[in-house]
């Protein structure tokens, strides 16, 4: 344990010092509160009250939640509860974690842990990589995290035959893509789909598909994921093509680089421009808001989207089940990934968010620390996560129970291919009542809803159909990145904080804050340049501003957290091209398709869904 | 005369009339509370507030930066582009969307119809009441290019085609669709106030023009539009007093990121800075500046104003 000085602690009882005791168990029946929570995020539906999941959460803690969502994506209520000193009790962000803790805004997780919730430490630290991962120079973690998980759950996982998904990644129409194949074989015979795996062979497939099908200019053909000024470059697809171009913040050396000021960056935006100039991602594309690119997709406009995957996934859903009446062809005109290099032919690396996308944090303006740490203590621990993903046992309660178990905890069984595993946890399946709930929607059992402290691999390693199928958008969110999973590598070597305690912190915000903001104004223009040589000029340009910004300043407090960062972790390289011992050297593409042997089949009961 | 003048004026404000004095507090309230306390807030952009995590703290006892994120703003980058936006947008609006209800007003008070007149006047009216947040939402999805109606219309006077579809959202037109919505949203509102000035001019003055054998052209001009002089000039100082303020919903339902180098106006950039970058100090003190040139311009406005027309504001 550490010394945690600095923050005063409200003088409530102390739990007992037994960390193996739920610490969740120690509080007196009578005493139920209320609490607010926050979340930072548009993303997230918020569990409803009085469903099963909250009722029970307050059964076992206690604590009646009341849950608030950020109704913009831009941060403004945030920023005005922070600059009002008004924040809730819990507060989950996505961004900003180190203004809150610089500014004491937050108690530290480990000071209230070894004050009232010793078995939330010992989970923290003996079962997980949390803490190593995010504590900050002094040894302290000040947030919770979701959507992570340790490298064994990934090890497990990969027992049972499944992976890690890339983030995002480009998908086409599959019947735009083999009409194109039959058309380049019957050209050759002796050609194969691996040889339109690289840039020029992409942009001739849009080309010849445009013409092929007389799709005119004012048709979406080639969507990007619409541009939001909080995304770190613009765009979640300006991010994605930057993974397949190989631009990244790591050079050879293992230092940081500004990927921006790299060669593969000039090549990616001069394919854009190409895709521009040929009229494939026209200004409509570009200023597309993301509702109008959901409408696109759900009537299958674009041949190719590149981007967020879950977020469209209802509308990708739509049009492979034909719901505007525009899709006949049904399942084969789905849109399925593609996998290609860039120029030089290095295959690309996508990012696979092994680290946390919402940081849960404990505001000082909290009454009653020393509960709420008890909650986020159950939230965390495995009967929470059970209680999130599975619901209630029928064990416990055959009238209202969601869940039973298929395979007990600890039971060793053979699997398909012969070998042995052991689900430390056991096997769940849903209720035949709740899978019939997930076809519209589970909202009164709240399953799947406080998802605010999950683990997405606790519903790998259990659920008996191997992961999170309930229903058909669930085939689609898998299947739209599926087949790119060998291609897809660890990022949390590149999820580096900037130490708020340093003197250049302030100086260097200012400078990430008028870089991005002068990126996010070029890109536009950028691409809609005549030529390939206006793009190289116009990025040198940005580059040369970005240097009388404090670009050099700022790559030089980067790589100083990087270091710091990649030192925690134990890692010399964060980016796997550049690691001589990483997979990646091995990497082959076979096929612009990537690895189809991944797909999942949606079953035909999820099929005939009336939307 | 003068002196009934006065002694009316008096009674008027006697302390016996104490529900007037009431509702005069409450308005003086408002505008100390939710117009003039906040104006304390102009200090942050003479602190070191940006990125502070908390705001009264620093207002308090933050470091003093003097006038640096003024230089900054000036220094800024795109500081031409912004301004250049600001005004030249304000300008046409004043050019159109001003003069465009007292047209209206004019129009509909030759309008005899009196139900027709005002079934006008409500459907005109009607769009002010949408917030821009739908209203915006309306213009994108009539411009379009696959679903919208504009590009069909367009196509039929030879303005756009499928082969060189014209984008409304882009920046070359951004300006233009700005203008339109705005006049479309604001002139049967704006109307009003001139079609109470109007109702207000003595009709005896109309029936001894047309007893002169005066056309309803020559009355608009020599009676209606002198009469309602004064009331246009107050509104228009006020408009030039707004000259460097923009609605900031508007602008952001329309932005994006293909327009935002002809959308990006002063409100929008300080909304930026504030809330996405948290640069609270220099938006501070971009406001500042912002209304310290709007009230040069209203100053000098309002002194030319009285100059020529003898109307003024103060």
């Amino acid at each position: 344990m550490f010394e945690f000085g600095g923050w005063e602690y409200p003088d409530f009882p102390l739990a007992s010092s037994d960390d193996t005791i739920d610490s969740w168990t120690q509080w007196e029946e009578d005493e139920v509160i209320e609490i607010d929570w926050f979340i930072d995020s548009t993303s997230y539906s918020l569990p409803r009250e009085g469903s099963q999941v909250v009722e029970e959460i307050l059964k076992k803690t206690g604590i009646k939640i009341n849950f608030r969502k950020a109704t913009t994506g831009d941060g403004t209520e945030l920023t005005t509860m922070i600059a009002g000193n008004d924040l809730t009790d819990l507060v989950s962000v996505t961004a900003g974690m180190d203004d809150l803790v610089s500014g004491d805004d937050v108690f530290p997780i480990n000071g209230l842990a070894e004050r009232w919730a010793p078995s939330l430490w010992r989970r923290i630290t003996e079962e997980g990589e949390m803490y190593n991962t995010y504590k900050d120079s002094d040894g302290n973690l000040f947030y919770m995290v979701n959507n992570f998980y340790n490298t064994g759950e990934v090890e497990d996982y990969r027992e049972l035959g499944g992976d890690l998904l890339p983030n995002d990644g480009i998908v086409v129409r599959k019947d735009y893509l083999e009409a194109f194949c039959n058309y380049k074989k019957s050209q050759d015979a002796s050609w194969t789909d691996a040889e339109m795996a690289n840039p020029d062979g992409v942009f001739e497939f849009l080309t010849w598909t445009k013409q092929e099908y007389n799709l005119s200019n004012s048709n979406h053909s080639v969507l990007i994921s619409a541009f939001d000024s909080s995304e770190k470059y613009g765009s979640r697809g300006i991010q994605v093509l930057m993974e397949y171009f190989g631009c990244t913040e790591e050079d050879a050396e293992g230092n940081y680089a500004y990927p921006q000021a790299s060669d593969n960056f000039v090549e990616m935006m001069q394919w854009m421009n190409r895709l521009y100039n040929a009229n494939l991602l026209t200004e409509g594309c570009l200023g597309a808001t993301q509702t109008q690119i959901n409408q696109y997709i759900q009537t299958g406009e674009p041949i190719m989207y590149i981007g967020k995957m879950i977020t469209p996934s209802s509308y990708f859903r739509n049009w492979e089940l034909n719901v505007s009446g525009r899709n006949p062809g049904g399942e084969d005109a789905a849109y399925v990934p593609i996998i290609f290099t860039n120029k030089e032919g290095q295959i690309p690396q996508l990012s696979s968010r092994t680290s946390g996308e919402l940081f849960t944090m404990v505001s000082a303006n909290c009454e009653r620390p020393d509960r709420v740490i008890k909650l986020l203590d159950f939230l965390y621990s495995e009967e929470g996560q059970r209680l999130v993903y599975y619901g209630i046992d029928t064990a416990e309660d055959p009238e209202n129970g969601t869940f039973y178990y298929v395979t007990q905890p600890g039971e060793t069984v053979t699997l398909e291919d012969g070998t042995q595993h052991t689900y430390k946890y056991g096997q769940m399946d849903y209720t035949e009542e709740v899978k019939t709930a997930f076809q519209t929607n589970v909202e009164s059992y709240g399953i799947y809803f406080c998802m605010f402290l999950c683990n997405p691999m606790y519903v790998n390693l259990t659920s008996v159909s191997g992961g999170q199928f309930n229903n058909y958008r669930d085939y689609v969110k898998w299947n739209s990145r599926a087949a790119l999973i060998p291609y897809s590598y660890d990022k949390r070597g590149f999820e580096f904080r900037l130490d708020s305690s340093d003197d250049r912190y302030k100086s260097s915000l200012t400078t990430q804050s008028n870089m991005r903001s002068q990126w996010y104004r070029k890109y536009a223009d950028i691409i809609g340049q005549e030529s390939a040589e206006d793009v190289a000029s116009k990025i040198a340009d940005m580059i040369a501003w970005c240097k009388r910004a404090g670009l050099d300043e700022y790559i030089a407090f980067n790589n100083d957290c990087f270091q710091a960062h990649k030192q925690r972790l134990g890692m010399e390289y964060a980016w796997a091209p550049n690691d001589p011992d990483s997979a990646y050297h091995d990497l082959i593409i076979t096929s612009i398709y990537g690895d189809v042997s991944y797909y999942k089949e949606v079953p035909e009961y999820m099929k005939n869904v009336n939307l | 005369m003068e002196s009934v003048l006065f002694r009316k004026k008096r009674k008027k404000w006697n302390a016996r009339n104490w529900t007037v004095f009431i509702v005069a507090t409450l308005g003086l309230v408002y505008i100390l509370v939710f117009h003039y306390v906040p104006m304390v807030g102009l200090l942050l952009g003479f602190k070191d507030a940006d990125y502070s995590p908390n705001l009264l703290e620093t207002l308090l006892f933050g470091d003093w930066v003097g006038f640096s994120h003024f230089r900054a703003f000036l220094q800024d980058v795109n500081f031409w582009n912004v301004m250049e936006n600001t005004l030249i947008v304000n300008l046409i609006l004043l050019l159109l969307n001003f003069p465009a209800p007292i047209i209206f007003a004019l129009i509909l008070n030759e309008v005899k119809h009196m139900t027709f007149k005002k079934g006008i006047h409500v459907v005109t009216t009607f769009p002010h009441f949408i917030s821009w947040a739908i209203y915006g939402g309306i213009i994108i999805a009539l411009t379009d290019q696959t679903t919208g109606i504009m590009n069909p219309i367009l196509e039929l006077f030879g303005l756009s085609s499928a082969e060189n579809p014209v984008y409304l959202m882009g920046a070359d037109y951004i300006w233009a669709v700005i203008i339109i919505s705005s006049i479309l949203k604001s002139v049967g509102w704006g109307s009003i106030v001139y079609m109470a000035a109007i109702a207000a001019i003595d009709v005896e003055l109309y029936e001894a023009a047309e007893m002169d054998g005066i056309t309803r052209w020559q009355k608009a001009i020599y009676i209606t539009l002198p009469s309602i002089a004064s009331t246009v000039t107050v509104f228009l100082l006020l408009n030039i007093g707004r000259l460097l303020s923009n609605s900031f919903e508007q602008f952001n339902s329309l932005q994006n990121s293909v327009n935002l180098t002809r959308s990006e106006v002063l409100a929008t950039y300080i909304y930026n800075l504030s809330f996405s970058a948290r640069r609270f100090g220099y938006a501070t003190a971009i406001g500042f500046f912002n209304s310290c040139i709007s009230l040069i311009l209203l100053i000098v406005s309002n002194f030319i104003s009285k100059k020529t027309t003898g109307e003024g504001l103060f």
